[in-house]
């Protein structure tokens, strides 16, 4: 009697599930850790006069982005049935007083997938400024490239470049922070 | 977390493929909305158990003579009513989680459509840590059972197998009984259910019927189902489903050599609770016993069968209107 009972109870999986399978998506915006830019700014030997201006290029930096590094993706990720890239964004913060009167080259953030390199953002002149979390505009092919990238499991790079114009004599330093938000789906396949 | 899937889907329609739900995020959003969520999805499941579970108690309305008796094994189906197969995910009943867009969705129960998660309305779950972003999750999808090639319905049941004994007394009078002692199932697991019918002859005290060609008797039966699944054993985590249900019908019945028709009318209560015991970690805290919720049920319930009987052996099928209308079959040994 047991096993007829078990077997009745049972019986419904012989026919679970439908054809689209148990799938679900997660999604989170996920904001990576910053990258600080902290530039000194040499100071001119006494008696120099003053030039008004001095060369001083922030080093690029580079952030990185796998869906391992995302925790709220991390347990279902050997069930990964495939990755959406639902939008990028950049903030700059930290950037004060007379830092505000640098004005820019060129900021540019260069996407980094294995050997294959593409320019995400690219802006010429203009002053440096804070950024408020700000969309990246790319498109649908930039798009699957980098959900195709993610998806066989491999870690992205960023790199960040601040091509400053000349910076004002009288600052010691440049100081200030970017965050690249990755805005991701990952569709989780439990069948 | 996952593991209560499996619980709730042996308990409720014994589809292990509910483990591979994603209640383990649900409940990100905390005990009191995963609850809701639960009791919005799982509703169907509970209900129909509840109601198939009422069923299948008599194929007759003639009493056994003095210690004849019947042994009777079966199974309901109860059918899942279109409109229970989807549920109003409304923001207003949600503390923490919300729907991305919009205020109200409707969203899938476990007896909805299989669909694929772009298909189904996504969820915001606020994030209750510094610096960890919101989690954003499409509403679970359906089983979609009637959707596989080799599933023989168009409609999805919740199946609810049964085994009684008939015993007759005096003065046209049986009692049915439905025993199993508690069952242990590899893993900590346990069952038991207990129930009792009686059905009394009514025709016997109603002068000038007694000679009326047919059978008519009233009928009550109470059962109750209890069960207990072991989620972590060494955490102390369990899981409970105790059900009940109460019926009465007024029953009629008509021999006609080895086939005897049969009709009942009546009411009919259901109820169930479920219960997640334990303490399970949700982010950064710690929810103890997260889920607790019941249902309860109660329909007019109107049910017509037939019943062949060859010597000693019986067949029966039996549709029933109520809340969830049950389709019941059974086969069993009727002495007297």
């Amino acid at each position: 009697m047991r096993k007829i009972i078990a077997f009745a109870f049972l019986m419904p999986l012989l026919f679970a599930c439908g054809e689209e399978g148990l799938t679900f998506n997660l999604s989170t915006d996920f904001a990576t850790p910053p990258a600080s830019f902290n530039v000194p700014i040499p100071t001119l030997p006494d008696g120099l006069p003053d030039i008004g201006a001095l060369d001083a290029d922030p080093p690029s930096e580079s952030i990185s982005y796998s869906l391992g590094s995302v925790d709220a993706f991390s347990g279902d990720l050997s069930q990964l049935g495939g990755v959406l890239i639902n939008n990028l964004a950049y903030e700059i913060s930290g950037i004060e007083g007379a830092e505000q009167n640098i004005l820019l080259d060129e900021f540019s953030i260069e996407m980094v997938l294995g050997s294959n390199r593409f320019t995400l953002l690219s802006i010429i002149d203009g002053p440096l400024a804070n950024v408020p979390k700000s969309d990246i505009q790319i498109t649908e092919s930039q798009k699957q490239e980098i959900s195709d990238f993610l998806f066989s499991g491999q870690e992205l790079g960023a790199e960040i470049v601040f091509d400053l114009q000349e910076i004002p004599t009288g600052l010691t330093s440049l100081n200030m922070d970017f965050v690249m938000y990755f805005d991701v789906t990952v569709k989780i396949d439990r069948s | 977390m996952k593991k209560i899937g499996i619980y709730l889907t042996f308990i409720a329609i014994g589809n292990l493929s509910f483990a591979q739900l994603p209640f383990d995020k649900i409940i990100e959003a905390g005990a009191a909305d995963a609850e809701t969520y639960l009791q919005g999805y799982m509703e169907p499941a509970f209900v129909g158990f509840g109601l198939g579970f009422n069923s299948g108690w008599y194929n007759t309305a003639k009493p056994h003579k003095l210690f004849g008796f019947d042994i009777t094994a079966g199974v309901s189906l109860a059918e899942i009513p279109d409109e229970n197969k989807f549920f109003t995910f409304d923001n207003a009943d949600y503390t923490s989680m919300q729907l991305t867009n919009g205020n109200t969705a409707q969203l899938p129960t476990f007896a909805g459509p299989n669909l694929n998660a772009d298909d189904i309305a996504e969820l915001t779950i606020p994030s209750t840590e510094d610096g960890v972003p919101d989690l954003r999750l499409s509403g679970i999808t359906g089983i979609g059972i009637e959707e596989n090639d080799v599933y023989p319905f168009e409609s999805v049941f919740v199946p609810a197998p049964f085994a009684q004994i008939g015993i007759g007394l005096i003065k046209n009078t049986e009692v049915k009984l439905r025993i199993v002692p508690e069952q242990n199932i590899p893993g900590g697991h346990t069952f038991n259910s207990l129930g009792f019918g009686v059905m009394h002859d009514v025709k016997q005290w109603i002068p000038g019927m007694k000679l009326l060609p047919f059978d008519l008797s009233a009928f009550f039966a109470f059962n109750q189902f209890g069960s207990t699944f072991v989620i972590d054993e060494n955490a102390g985590q369990t899981a409970e489903l105790n059900l009940y249900g109460t019926t009465y019908q007024a029953i009629v019945s008509k021999k006609l050599a080895i086939l005897t028709v049969y009709a009942g009318v009546g009411f009919m209560t259901s109820g169930s609770q479920f219960r997640v015991l334990g303490d399970y970690e949700a982010g950064p805290t710690v929810l103890t016993d997260p889920v607790d919720f019941s249902f309860e049920t109660s329909s007019a319930r109107a049910n017509i069968g037939a019943r062949l009987k060859l010597l000693i052996l019986t067949v029966h099928a039996e549709y029933a209107i109520q809340t969830y209308n049950t389709l019941t079959v059974g086969l069993g040994v009727s002495v007297r």
